[in-house]
């Protein structure tokens, strides 16, 4: 992994030992230690959708009873929002492209970003203790007043999640300024990379929102411990309060969970079609667009909760109004690609593996933003559905192809294309085998959060389970590949594909300061003549 | 297609696919809205999905092909804007048209109490008859239910009906209904509950007039087949129907 201009010196043998992983303030080594940490994490939620889709085999009792079922079902939803999606690409992928697509050393607090990792892994730590003592049944949603009754220990979640809520607002804090004082010269804000802008949306919204999800939490934890009587009706409490305020959280959330994965697709469709994005201006904008109108679409996830019919027409009003910028977004990758000289590498493999399901995922958001419609399909299968396309097709698409993106540049090896290909096909049949069945049994009926359903539901289930098999072999052939790869690939050299933005004119892997010569930016990173 | 949907979902259904019957006229605006929905889908994906396919073959990276520099077109970008935003409008007014049908109950509807708790339903009639997880309802009258929990959420949903509204401690919901079809619909609760959500289903029993009539006076009326005859075809299979007690006054 040596590289002549560095004489072999790089980030990663620039210290030795795990105590200086473990300390380090490298945004580099952050970054990775959050990518193993996510995935990590991604492995055991995984797991656990593993272990639901085994016990809807059957309509009755398949493996385990409805208890555990329900816990199972907590854990798997609890860990992927909080512990994989919400951190995986700005914790990840974010802290090791960022300063380097600025041409910045690091971020611009490198003690609070290593700070923001601890913080998030203690977070963690409290969560899953719960699955020590006696576990937890809420659903990550943590409805009231089911979960300020249940005897279970909901409350160990709720904390881990108010904990790492906390290494959310710090990323964002830390990359919003990161982005307004440590541009390389000539990095003006219309030559920022779209990644940079899709990040920089996100962590608005990050700190402005997560706030709102640390108070309702520290509520809820409250009602449960001193019995105040805020969400609880049976203390004098409103119920639906509850939702009103976590979602006004969470459904910021879900665009802190996408907007950064729409952000690397911009990267990979230019890199890869040899050709400047289409729309520049359009993408950046609508990446803001969706920021905003995040905050007051929350209520759509409350249709029928009893809310007003007036609530209900303001949100289903605004909510379409989340499909115009997606549209342009998904339009402007396409339009990218017409008339490329188009490389088929397994990063973009995956843009276009995230096309076709973020698409699906997009168009049935309209269904459910439709008032008349969501009364059906509201708390079925079929959003279950929607949103498994939106956040795996979209979102884990994204990282996907993010990791082989940056692969190269991290590890200074490359990947192997014949294995990559492998583990996409796999992945692609699998998930669209998994759940587009959902969509049918959803609006079907079947409601969402379901232990046993009725016979004439058991097809679809079984298809929706053979699907999971296959998903899970991909997901598992990619992390055996990436293992070895890391370690035996081939040497990568330090711009293998040709790209223009800053973290690809440093060497592979890249010195611990990042640069060899502090680099000046004199276009905008979509140059692409020939 | 169909003959591949109904392999996929054991259904019997012919006209609206894979869709539960359309037991109500709300179920059938609602439908209507779903196919528009589902083909306007179908056409933005061949767009989308097709056009992606098409580009990615027509031009893929070949040595001594240059691609084209290209970087935006003002017209086809204000085009792809306002297009889907006027489409979106629309489809939100029709949304909205169908969902006033399907929650504003008429004023001469025929009013029902109902209370969900774990895990089950109770439904009050007017002369304070009740019965458990069996709602009996006229055919071709409106029924409008009236709706709060003495535990946690529930959420009372009959898909033949397309309705569905949660049900709420410390508050009164409705949902209101007129079953075309005489027999039984199933029920579901779709807000989870804890332990036996799954278990806590109930049937919409919808008599023509005279067992209505027989049974408001309290006689013995016939055993009233399922609405949708595809839950008879299962019935025999595995799964025990969902419990379910009658008390009398």
């Amino acid at each position: 992994m040596g590289h002549s201009a560095t004489g072999g010196h790089n980030y990663i043998n620039h210290e030795k030992g795990l105590w200086s992983w473990l300390s380090t303030l490298d945004h580099k080594r952050i970054g990775l230690m959050y990518l193993f940490s996510v995935l990590t994490f991604f492995l055991m939620g995984g797991f656990f959708a593993t272990l639901l889709r085994i016990e809807h085999l059957t309509g009755g009792q398949t493996i385990m009873d409805a208890n555990t079922y329900n816990r199972v079902f907590t854990y798997h939803g609890a860990v992927m929002v909080f512990l994989v999606i919400i951190p995986a690409i700005p914790g990840a992928l974010g802290n090791f492209v960022l300063p380097m697509m600025l041409g910045a050393k690091d971020v611009a607090f490198p003690r609070l970003n290593l700070a923001s990792y601890y913080i998030f892994m203690a977070g963690a730590a409290i969560a899953l203790s719960a699955l020590l003592f006696r576990g937890a049944d809420s659903g990550w949603t943590f409805y009231t007043p089911y979960s300020t009754s249940t005897n279970t220990t909901v409350i160990l979640f709720v904390l881990g999640a108010f904990v790492a809520g906390f290494a959310s607002i710090l990323t964002g804090l830390n990359f919003i300024i990161t982005v307004h004082k440590l541009r390389a010269e000539g990095l003006t804000w219309s030559r920022l990379p779209l990644f940079i802008w899709a990040v920089y949306a996100t962590s608005i919204v990050q700190v402005l929102a997560t706030p709102v999800l640390a108070i309702t939490l520290l509520l809820l934890i409250f009602e449960r411990v001193a019995q105040i009587g805020i969400f609880d009706p049976a203390l004098g409490g409103d119920a639906v309060l509850f939702q009103h305020f976590f979602w006004f959280y969470s459904h910021p959330a879900v665009y802190i969970m996408i907007l950064p994965a729409m952000g690397v697709i911009s990267e990979l469709i230019p890199v890869f079609s040899r050709k400047p994005i289409f729309g520049y201006k359009a993408i950046a904008l609508s990446s803001f667009g969706i920021a905003l109108v995040a905050f007051v679409v929350w209520g759509h996830h409350m249709f029928v909760s009893g809310q007003s019919e007036f609530a209900n027409f303001l949100f289903s009003i605004i909510t379409m109004l989340v499909a115009v910028p997606t549209g342009v977004k998904v339009f402007s990758w396409i339009g990218t690609m017409y008339k490329g000289a188009i490389r088929f590498n397994a990063p973009m493999l995956y843009a276009f593996g995230f096309l076709e399901m973020f698409t699906i995922g997009g168009l049935t958001g309209v269904f459910c933003a439709t008032l008349a419609v969501d009364v059906h399909i509201t708390d079925t299968y079929f959003v279950v559905a929607h949103f498994h396309y939106v956040m795996v097709g979209g979102a884990i698409m994204a990282l996907l192809g993010g990791i082989h993106y940056w692969f190269p540049k991290m590890t200074g090896r490359m990947y192997s294309e014949a294995s990559a290909k492998i583990a996409f096909w796999l992945v692609l049949v699998g998930f669209n085998l998994t759940f587009f069945p959902q969509f049918i049994v959803g609006s079907q009926g079947m409601p969402r959060r379901y232990w046993s359903y009725l016979p004439e539901f058991t097809r679809l289930n079984q298809m929706s389970t053979v699907g999971s098999w296959v998903l899970a072999l991909g997901l598992v052939w990619t992390a055996v590949y990436l293992w070895r790869d890391m370690r035996k690939g081939k040497p990568a050299g330090d711009n293998p594909w040709e790209a223009q933005t800053l973290e690809w004119q440093s060497p592979s892997p890249p010195p611990h300061d990042n640069f060899i010569k502090v680099p000046v930016v004199t276009d905008w990173p979509y140059e692409y003549r020939s | 297609m169909g003959f591949i949907l109904k392999f996929l979902t054991n259904s019997a259904y012919a006209f609206n696919g894979h869709l539960p019957i359309q037991a109500t006229e709300v179920a059938k605006s609602w439908d209507d809205l779903w196919w528009f929905l589902v083909w306007l889908s179908v056409f933005f994906f061949i767009l989308c999905v097709g056009g992606m396919i098409y580009f990615a073959l027509k031009y893929k990276g070949k040595p001594g092909v240059k691609p084209t520099y290209i970087t935006g077109n003002v017209p086809i970008e204000i085009v792809w804007t306002a297009v889907p935003f006027v489409l979106l409008m629309a489809i939100f007014v029709w949304g909205w048209v169908v969902y006033v049908d399907m929650t504003r109950p008429p004023t001469d509807a025929y009013e029902i109490r109902v209370v969900g708790k774990q895990w089950l339903w109770q439904f009050q009639y007017d002369d304070g008859r009740t019965t458990v997880n069996e709602l009996y309802v006229p055919v071709n009258k409106p029924v409008k239910l009236t709706m709060t929990s003495t535990d946690v959420l529930h959420s009372f949903f009959v898909p033949n009906f397309r309705v569905k509204s949660d049900v709420v401690p410390g508050m009164f919901t409705n949902v209101w209904f007129e079953a075309t079809v005489p027999g039984k619909h199933q029920v579901f609760c779709t807000e989870y509950c804890g332990t036996s959500h799954s278990l806590m289903l109930a049937k919409v029993i919808a008599l023509n007039p005279q067992d209505w009539e027989a049974w408001k006076a309290g006689k013995k009326i016939p055993d009233q087949p399922n609405a949708d005859p595809v839950q008879d075809q299962q019935i025999a299979k595995d799964v025990k129907p969902a419990t379910s007690v009658v008390s009398t006054r």
